[in-house]
């Protein structure tokens, strides 16, 4: 059955049967998925070790979080195996994941569901613009039978007209823009802390022998920390939106993310977290790559 | 005293940073030096075991420590001395620079080049570029208005 309409409560009661199976059958020592929040409505991330609690799973159209992040986690790590509830955006990071040996793919049961994009304060966010997996791919078990129409193509969306205002910027007028981006920054690393490519234990950002970037929150450190921030995730960001989603101070890292990711389609013909088997294109080369840049 | 200082400052004189690897081109710069080849003596070189080596957090670091361009070079394709750290680096440096021109800091203040060690000639030519290139746009007034606090 082929549809844009996705009936909730059959999803969220599969999720419930599934992972009841999965936690019985000790297949499974843990089901991270989302639960009642004190938004009614808008679930937050819950995690379930009980076969008796899967009542306490919920799901619908607010379930915008990449619970992914959460793998790497020292309080989730050892309590693999794990299930987990992805849409098809979060399942990239697991295979991005696997890919970089960060877990194991037989310790992962992810519970795919399909998705007509998500609502971010009642907006389609901009990570949903251009899904190509609304129908989750490279997971080990999609919810329901319902397949998503994926062929409507969204082109009115601020994406797009943000992405068109910076490209027709000179480049001091972009400087500026990201200047005054940049300098709301209050080094928070909560854009750190939510993104599931972000797991090194000791980040750039910390070392101090040498310092790279000045850890003050001043002009200087935060245009260090969001260049290299955002340029330690070219070719592994699956643009799950979640550290501008998370920034406090409303950065647009969204379009930072964004134009990177399509550099790395347009040059190297990779989009991240697609195929167990691909690395990521900055992990390697190919004789033939492009240097007209180079003199 | 102090007027007569600032009376000899006539032109700005760009400062550039070189990151070049040991093998080929440090040693491409160094038989510039003993050819006696003339060339710009703006270029501060810094050198390192390969281009794979070289990490963009370093080209960050020259411009915040007032550098108006910065050049990046070692071994052609094929040559390198450790086989493929220079590949690593093409792709590394072009995803780099698209960014840094995203982020609206102008191309011309950050080359890339391969000088192998017979490349004196090319060498010379590719810093009176850069500093030429560099000196046309000025001193890097938007890096360097990035202050620390
Ligand atoms: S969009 Fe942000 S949080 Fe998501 S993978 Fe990319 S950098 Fe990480
Ligand atoms: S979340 Fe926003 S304010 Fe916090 S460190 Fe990241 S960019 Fe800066």
């Amino acid at each position: 059955m082929t549809t844009t309409n996705i009936n909730y409560s059959d999803l969220q009661q599969e999720i419930r049967d599934l992972s009841k199976d999965l936690l019985e059958s000790k297949k499974v020592n843990i089901v991270i998925g989302y639960g009642a929040g004190p938004l009614n409505e808008k679930p937050i991330p819950t995690f379930i070790t009980n076969a008796a609690d899967v009542d306490r799973l919920l799901y619908n159209e607010h379930c915008y979080h990449n619970l992914s992040v959460y793998l790497t986690k020292a309080e989730i790590r050892p309590k693999a195996p794990w299930a987990i509830v992805v849409k098809g955006c979060d399942a990239r990071s697991i295979v991005g994941l696997v890919v970089e040996n960060q877990i194991k793919r037989e310790d992962v049961f992810t519970i795919g569901m399909p998705c007509n994009g998500v609502k971010i304060e009642g907006n389609l966010p901009s990570k949903c613009v251009n899904c190509t997996v609304k129908n989750p791919a490279n997971v080990s078990k999609v919810v329901s039978s319902i397949k998503i129409d994926s062929s409507a193509i969204i082109e009115q969306h601020p994406l797009h007209q943000d992405m068109e205002m910076l490209n027709k910027m000179s480049a001091e007028e972009r400087f500026q823009f990201w200047k005054n981006e940049f300098d709301r920054c209050i080094r928070c690393y909560a854009c750190r802390q939510i993104c599931p490519h972000c797991f090194c234990n000791t980040c750039i950002a910390e070392k101090s022998t040498p310092q790279w970037i000045s850890t003050t929150p001043g002009s200087r450190g935060n245009f260090a920390w969001n260049a290299i921030r955002a340029f330690h995730l070219v070719g592994r960001c699956v643009e799950c939106m979640e550290c501008s989603r998370s920034c406090p101070m409303g950065i647009r890292l969204d379009l930072l993310n964004h134009y990177l990711a399509e550099e790395v389609k347009n040059s190297y013909n990779f989009i991240s977290g697609m195929d167990f088997e691909q690395k990521p294109p900055l992990t390697t080369y190919n004789l033939k790559d492009n240097q007209d840049f180079i003199k | 005293m102090s007027k007569n200082k600032t009376e000899l400052k006539t032109e700005f004189e760009p400062r550039i940073i070189a990151f070049v690897c040991q093998w080929c081109t440090y040693t491409g710069a160094d038989l510039a030096g003993t050819s006696r080849i003339q060339y710009a003596p703006n270029v501060r070189i810094i050198k390192l075991p390969c281009t794979g080596r070289i990490d963009v957090h370093f080209i960050l670091k020259a411009f915040e420590q007032g550098a108006d361009g910065v050049i990046v070079s070692g071994c052609h394709p094929g040559d390198c001395h450790y086989t493929s750290g220079n590949y690593y680096a093409r792709r590394r440096f072009e995803m780099f620079k698209n960014m840094m021109n995203f982020l609206g800091i102008d191309e011309k203040r950050l080359q890339f080049a391969w000088v192998s060690a017979a490349e004196g000639r090319k060498w010379g030519s590719l810093v009176d570029e850069v500093t030429n290139n560099v000196r046309a746009l000025g001193p890097f007034d938007n890096y360097k208005s990035l202050k620390i606090f």
